[in-house]
């Protein structure tokens, strides 16, 4: 049986929860995890290709946390803490792994003429639901790029962060952060090209 | 004017316009329909089993880190104790009151009388001999030696 997708603690007494765990409350912690555990897992498991792994680092994500919480100091939110520690653990893992995918470079993005022409009854942000096709052209897309351009997009387009947000889990410069959003978003273009302009018959 | 703020501010002009340029780049069509399709994407949720898993895992971190915090309780006033007193005895206890050690004599005496009869033997019986083997008290008076003549020439 599914943990089904659980609601953020009440801001307001999400502080409450984080003083009981700097006690060591494994029961408020319990609550934190609950909150928390889908949107990170969801965020790992597309920063590590195996979900054994990526079930792993969750798990060590959540365990490292109960065992720092007392450091944490609350000038970010405990949601951007705990991805920047979900994002390490990614990083760990992948530098273990050692991929390097090709991608594009900035200025080669902003000069290709080759942009996705949608048609305009398919453009429909709010209504647009994604067909299975597409899902997987998408997955693989965000599986081929590299762990920074990935980490980014996912955070942005996929857990609504901030630029700000973004820049301090990952600890760049906002304008980093927004090049690589652009390059992610640009490399995943490239990987839809096809099925924007009906070619693809998967 | 302009000019010379312009000139002055170039790098930081220069990085206005890129971030002008990429905000704009960000908002274009095909930039949000990439978005959006990320956004779309199914959410992947996490089993019972892996739940359990994290919880006797984090049961035994609190265990662990009790256990850790009660040693610390005991250790660290003892630390912070023996340092103290450490540094009272170095500070406060008058120097005339240590004790030192003052040397007889007789040990080095006895060293230096083994070393000249080592060094007598030596010279008497060359090396590889040891003391016990020339002490003259330690040969029988009554052995009888049985000199060959081939000894006897050889001396």
């Amino acid at each position: 049986m599914d943990i089904r997708r659980s609601l953020a603690p009440d801001a307001a007494l999400e502080p409450a929860l984080i003083e009981r765990c700097r006690k060591q409350d494994a029961e408020a912690f319990g609550r934190l995890v609950d909150a928390y555990q889908n949107r990170v897992f969801g965020f790992v498991r597309r920063m590590v290709s195996d979900p054994e792994d990526a079930a792993d680092v969750v798990q060590d994500t959540f365990i490292r946390a109960f065992q720092a919480i007392h450091r944490f100091d609350g000038r970010s939110s405990l949601r951007t803490w705990l991805f920047r520690i979900a994002h390490n653990l990614c990083v760990d893992r992948s530098r273990r792994n050692d991929r390097t995918p090709n991608e594009l470079r900035i200025e080669a993005a902003f000069e290709s003429d080759e942009g996705i022409e949608i048609p305009d009854e398919r453009w429909d942000p709010e209504g647009m639901v994604l067909n299975d096709e597409l899902m997987d052209l998408v997955e693989a897309g965000i599986g081929s790029m590299s762990e920074k351009l990935r980490s980014v997009l996912l955070l942005h387009d996929k857990e609504d962060m901030s630029y700000d947000e973004i820049a301090n889990v990952l600890e760049l410069p906002l304008g980093t952060v927004k090049s690589r959003l652009f390059l992610a978003r640009a490399h995943l273009q490239n990987a839809l090209g096809g099925y924007m302009k009906g070619e693809t018959n998967v | 004017m302009y000019s010379k703020w312009l000139k002055s501010n170039k790098s930081q002009v220069v990085d206005l316009i890129a971030e002008a340029r990429l905000d704009e780049a960000l908002n274009d069509v095909g930039q949000q329909f990439v978005a959006q399709s990320v956004k779309r994407l199914p959410t992947e949720d996490v089993n019972m089993a892996w739940r359990s898993q994290l919880n006797e895992k984090l049961l035994f971190e609190q265990n662990r880190i009790r256990k850790v915090r009660k040693q610390n309780w005991i250790w660290r006033p003892i630390a912070g104790m023996a340092i103290a007193s450490a540094f009272a005895f170095a500070l406060f206890v008058p120097r005339s009151t240590l004790t030192t050690f003052e040397s007889s004599g007789a040990v080095e005496a006895n060293v230096m009388h083994a070393h000249m009869m080592a060094e007598r033997n030596y010279e008497l019986t060359g090396s590889a001999v040891v003391t016990r083997e020339t002490n003259l008290d330690a040969v029988p008076q009554t052995a009888s030696y049985e000199w060959e003549e081939a000894d006897l020439g050889a001396l």
